[in-house]
């Protein structure tokens, strides 16, 4: 697929260029600075993005504001922001929009190429790839005073994993159980945390993060 | 010197010192105006009507010295400033602002100014003049036969002799050039002395002064941090995940092409180095390590070292006896020194330059100066604003000297507090 990269740093741009090609895939620009990338995502309409918040000229989040921007201009415009350190006000930003193709990354998750790769698929098909950073943060926040109490050990892990965007039989090869148990928690964790059941994940996603969030 | 250096330096400075000099006369004799005025105002003051007159006087006084201020600033390229009790002092009570040293020294300054500067501008002026009557002989014997004997010393009354004082007129010029610019440095320097108060400023102000450094101070430690932390994230931590996506790389290669992982483990190392290379940089930007181990001394040696322009150092050696300032002060006259030196590189032009560094109990002296283009200012950013804050927070003084045409000269002064 044709994608689109913004970060800053050299070293690491040249790596991601080095590794998405080696993957086969096409890039059909690289952007070193905030102001240019917004031109640059309209311009191209990448399948996918990979986005460093933190961007010159400011460097504060020129990188999650152009993203955001873009995303409002073409819908579901696929994009993975990668972040120095997790800031969930950053996530409620990317997610306010729509849950569909987006991922929030820290970047050192980028050093595991396999599921880099596989979180810049998920979102190229639209489909969500959060941080597990991200996610604890958001359920320690949540934990002790709601619902989420109510969930066993291994629901939470089950509800984790659906966060950050996997699917059931990559939740269940991570927990080491069957699929059918994943589906069994599952269930069991709508029914605790009253979400309505649905076969998208993203959409899925979207309800889960929604309730955390709220 | 060479000659060419000695005539830019007498030539590229004749028009500012005679603009000078000539500004000088009128405010000299404008200022014998005032002095009278001042002196008749002080004696009305002993039947009382004085008093309704004084502030205007004193007012009309302050503005000939500030304006004469504004002018030496500007000859000597440095700062003169001085500190007057309160603004309106000297309208709502004239007496009191009597008292104020800065408006006494304006007062002596008046009466110097007005006698001794007034006749050397008059001498200036005058030795000008006689360049140009011997540099225009050929012309007064041809369109005025008579005056010709009244004109210069010698009488005019051949072509031979016509060009020969216009020649006599040359060394003359250039002779009466060099008195202009000699004497209006000369006169800049006197009022300066004079007309800078700093000693015995009032409390209050002092206050003031030290709370705005203070922010300053904060400010730029404010910055200062923000800096090492986007530098870290950006710089050293990107380049360590580089490498982590290398290795990566390598791992899923072992797989499917073995054959290229030798070639991408020299990439990774080369790029694991790169990042230790910008950690190492930017840990010497937070606090050299040379400053810790070897004290200001080697490593101020160390800078002029790597310095592009040639850079001679003149250091105390009986400072070594000396203790260590604190680490704070040391690290701020390393960065005023490193950030001198910075702009000698990059804006001075020149091709050499001089350290001087003397470490006393009270205090850390330095003195950075260079040959090149001078015309250094605080807004150009040149990073003097940076130091004078940095020095300005330890309660220093820094003080820049940068005439166009150089040289340009950095003194800077920081109490050790010991």
């Amino acid at each position: 697929m044709r994608i689109l990269i913004a970060e800053d740093n050299a070293l690491l741009r040249e790596g991601l260029v080095l590794l998405l090609e080696g993957e086969g895939h096409e890039i059909c620009a690289t952007v070193d600075n905030g102001t240019d990338l917004l031109p640059a995502l309209l311009e191209h309409r990448p399948d996918a993005a990979v986005v460093d918040v933190r961007l010159p000229p400011s460097f504060r989040d020129e990188g999650l504001r152009a993203v955001v921007e873009a995303r409002r201009q073409i819908p579901e415009l696929p994009v993975l922001v990668l972040s120095q350190y997790v800031e969930r006000a950053y996530a409620g930003e990317l997610l306010a929009q729509s849950a569909s193709g987006v991922g929030y990354l820290l970047k050192d998750r980028v050093g595991n190429t396999e599921e880099f790769l596989e979180a810049l698929d998920r979102i190229a098909a639209g489909g969500t790839a959060m941080d597990p950073e991200v996610i604890s943060q958001l359920m320690i926040r949540r934990a002790g005073d709601d619902p989420l109490s109510t969930l066993t050990q291994r629901e939470r892990e089950v509800l984790a994993l659906m966060a950050e965007g996997q699917s059931n039989p990559v939740i269940a090869k991570s927990l080491f159980i069957a699929e059918s148990s994943v589906n069994k928690h599952i269930g069991s964790i709508f029914t605790k945390l009253d979400l309505p059941t649905s076969a998208s994940g993203h959409r899925r996603v979207l309800a889960v993060l929604t309730y955390l969030r709220a | 010197m060479p000659a060419r250096e000695l005539s830019r330096r007498l030539f590229g400075r004749f028009p500012q010192a005679i603009g000078y000099v000539v500004l000088c006369l009128g405010t000299g004799l404008a200022g014998l105006g005032v002095f009278y005025l001042l002196v008749v105002t002080l004696a009305l003051c002993l039947v009382g009507t004085g008093f309704l007159l004084l502030p205007v006087v004193l007012r009309l006084l302050r503005r000939v010295a500030e304006f004469h201020r504004r002018r030496v600033s500007r000859l000597l390229g440095a700062e003169v400033v001085t500190y007057y009790r309160g603004v309106d002092a000297a309208t709502r009570r004239p007496r009191l602002s009597l008292r104020d040293p800065a408006v006494r020294k304006d007062i002596v300054w008046l009466l110097a100014h007005s006698i001794l500067g007034t006749t050397l501008c008059v001498a200036a002026i005058s030795a000008c003049g006689g360049a140009v009557n011997w540099l225009t002989a050929p012309l007064w014997w041809r369109l005025a036969p008579r005056e010709r004997d009244a004109v210069i010393i010698i009488t005019v009354d051949s072509w031979p002799k016509a060009f020969g004082a216009m020649f006599v007129g040359v060394v003359y010029a250039v002779v009466a050039a060099a008195i202009v610019v000699a004497l209006a440095r000369v006169h800049a320097l006197g009022s300066r002395k004079v007309l800078v108060t700093r000693a015995r400023v009032p409390l209050e102000q002092r206050v003031q002064e030290l709370s705005v450094t203070r922010a300053e101070a904060l400010d730029a430690h404010d910055a200062e941090l923000r800096r090492i932390e986007r530098d870290l994230h950006d710089g050293a931590q990107a380049g360590i995940v580089a490498v982590s996506l290398r290795l990566g790389m390598i791992k899923r290669a072992l797989k499917a092409r073995p054959e290229q992982v030798p070639e991408m483990v020299d990439a990774t190392q080369q790029l694991a180095q790169q990042a230790l290379e910008s950690l190492r940089q930017l840990v010497r930007g937070i606090y050299p390590p040379v400053l810790i181990d070897r004290g200001l001394i080697d490593a101020v040696r160390a800078l002029t070292a790597l310095n592009e322009v040639p850079t001679s150092i003149d250091i105390e050696d009986d400072a070594a006896a000396a203790p260590r300032a604190p680490a704070a002060v040391e690290a701020a006259a390393y960065f005023v020194v490193s950030e001198a030196l910075t702009n000698v590189a990059k804006h001075s032009g020149a091709d050499s330059a001089l350290v001087r560094l003397r470490i006393g109990e009270r205090s850390i002296s330095i003195h950075v100066e260079d040959n090149g283009r001078g015309g250094a200012s605080e807004h150009a950013g040149s990073g003097i604003m940076g130091v004078r804050r940095r020095v300005a927070a330890f309660d220093g003084t820094t003080e820049l000297v940068s005439p166009p045409g150089g040289p340009t000269v950095l003194r800077v002064e920081i109490p050790c507090g010991s």
